[in-house]
């Protein structure tokens, strides 16, 4: 098995949808038995408040008994100690920030977000968007999915930030291949992609290179993302991209990958 | 991990036109996915007409004889047009030896007319799939939920009902059928949330759950890893998978 990178998770419970993958010793052993050699987790309790900081400094504690995981931290833009939060992440090693514009109230507005995302973009760190953590249709908390092509456009107004967009789906992913191709700083993670052999029509319509190999742990079962690849079929250097290699470069990560076989 | 040591069962997936079932074989093999119930839901929308319905039909037995080991036929239906929907049953199942009957969101699950298909199903033998979910937006048409189905399986107690979608139904509709043991439940559609699986065999038992995928819609993988990636025995997931579909399609003993 291929050892992998999931670029994209949480650690903590939903209160709506109880997962036994929720707590680190369960999503560790998870990802273990997937061959995922780094697992970048955000907090999921940070969704639910507007400050994200103790979520992050909880995540950052937990993340020490594991080296599988790699913590990233939530981050509201919108609040008075942006700054101070992402100075957080980089000092504590975070791999990136993930925003939840949907769960914490605010548009993705360029203008708005400036100061924040100057200091963003003095960090280095990778801003992640989560366009969706549920199926709406089946939301027990109302809250409206963001469109990929305001996140899209964000990415656009600043290009010296690394962006990965997160949860978005099939008929999202392929219509954005355009723009991610012309922004040359935004990356597609797979969690959500669905559909049969989607990776394999993807990798022909997105850049092989932008795509991230993602499970959204604890809300899905890992092996999703593991089997989506057997269905595909795809070429070696290809899929070495999708699992990990994608995501070393983009999060400077240092995960040695092991020999490759069909099982993904 | 692949191939499983028995071959599994797909009960729930759709073609466009007769080639879509040399991709699911194809597709399938490489997860061992070999059998694969179809129904052809892409013809007249929401609502379809008899002709439309027949068209469909037509295009899945033409996917059968491309794939005869592979395919298992639905007959799809309106049953808004209940004397033709019937004579379409009675056409595709005794004519043309399809499996089941698929049933969509053209009129409710409780509706008469839905009753009087599930009864000529049952006489034929063959089981329905009828799709159901509890949606908080996006509904569509005369979209039944598992209470709709729950009804429908107390209506005809001599039927087998396939709900599709137990995750559309969530814990609510998981409890709704769960006191109707004619009335089973498909693993497809939706994201593949953890805990779902384990939830609906402990409300309904091993046997009462079905691998399905929704392909080609979704992937054969996402809605497998629901049933390989649950906390359930490995006799459980073989029922699931495969023996629960060779029990109610009469497929014989499963390997």
């Amino acid at each position: 098995m291929t050892r992998a990178v999931d670029a994209s998770s949480f650690l903590g419970q939903w209160p709506f949808r109880p997962s036994w993958l929720a707590q680190a010793e369960a999503l560790v052993a998870a990802a273990r038995e997937q061959g995922i050699a780094a697992c970048l987790v955000a907090p999921t309790a940070a969704l639910l408040v507007d400050d994200p900081s103790a979520a992050n400094a909880a995540l950052c504690r937990v993340a020490e008994r594991w080296p599988e995981l790699r913590p990233v931290a939530m981050w509201n833009p919108s609040m008075p100690n942006a700054a101070a939060v992402v100075s957080a992440a980089a000092e504590s090693g975070a791999a990136a920030v993930k925003l939840a514009p949907n769960y914490h109230r605010y548009e993705l507005d360029p203008v708005a977000l400036g100061p924040a995302l100057d200091a963003l973009e003095r960090s280095g760190l990778v801003a992640c968007i989560q366009l969706r953590v549920e199926d709406r249709r089946q939301a027990r908390l109302l809250c409206p999915d963001v469109a990929i092509d305001a996140a899209l456009s964000l990415a656009q107004a600043r290009p010296a930030i690394r962006w990965m967009l997160c949860g978005a789906r099939t008929n999202e992913l392929h219509a954005a291949a355009e723009r991610v191709d012309a922004a040359g700083n935004v990356w597609l993670g797979l969690s959500n992609a669905d559909g049969l052999a989607c990776l394999e029509a993807l990798a022909g319509t997105v850049r092989p290179d932008r795509l991230l190999f993602a499970t959204h742990m604890p809300f899905f079962y890992p092996q999703a993302a593991r089997f989506k690849l057997v269905e595909s079929d795809l070429a070696a250097d290809v899929r070495e991209a999708l699992l990990w290699r994608n995501a070393c470069e983009l999060f400077g990560l240092d995960v040695a990958p092991q020999e490759g076989g069909r099982d993904g | 991990m692949f191939p499983l040591p028995y071959p599994v069962i797909d009960i729930h997936t759709h073609v466009r036109s007769p080639e879509g079932a040399d991709e699911l074989v194809a597709r399938g093999a490489r997860l061992g996915i070999t059998r694969f119930g179809v129904s052809a839901v892409f013809v007249g929308g929401d609502d379809p007409t008899p002709e439309q319905c027949r068209q469909g039909n037509d295009c899945v037995l033409a996917a059968r004889d491309r794939q005869p080991e592979a395919v298992l036929p639905f007959c799809y239906v309106n049953p808004r047009h209940t004397a033709e929907a019937l004579a379409e049953l009675d056409r595709c199942i005794a004519g043309h030896g399809m499996v089941g009957v698929k049933l969509w969101i053209a009129v409710k699950a409780f509706d008469d007319r839905t009753v009087a298909v599930a009864r000529r199903a049952a006489e034929h033998g063959v089981p329905v799939l009828h799709h159901a979910w509890y949606k908080v937006v996006d509904g569509r048409g005369e979209e039944s939920t598992p209470a709709d189905i729950a009804e429908l399986g107390r209506r005809v107690p001599e039927a087998t009902i396939i709900m599709a979608h137990l995750l559309g139904g969530g814990q609510r509709g998981i409890a709704d059928i769960a006191p109707c043991p004619n009335v089973m439940a498909d693993c497809c559609g939706g994201e593949p949330e953890v805990g779902r699986m384990e939830e609906a065999v402990a409300a309904l038992g091993p046997e009462r759950v079905l691998y399905g995928s929704d392909a080609a819609g979704r992937s054969f993988a996402t809605q497998l890893a629901k049933v390989l990636g649950a906390l359930l025995s490995d006799e459980a997931k073989r029922l699931i998978l495969s023996g629960n579909a060779h029990r109610i399609l009469s497929l014989g003993t499963a390997p």
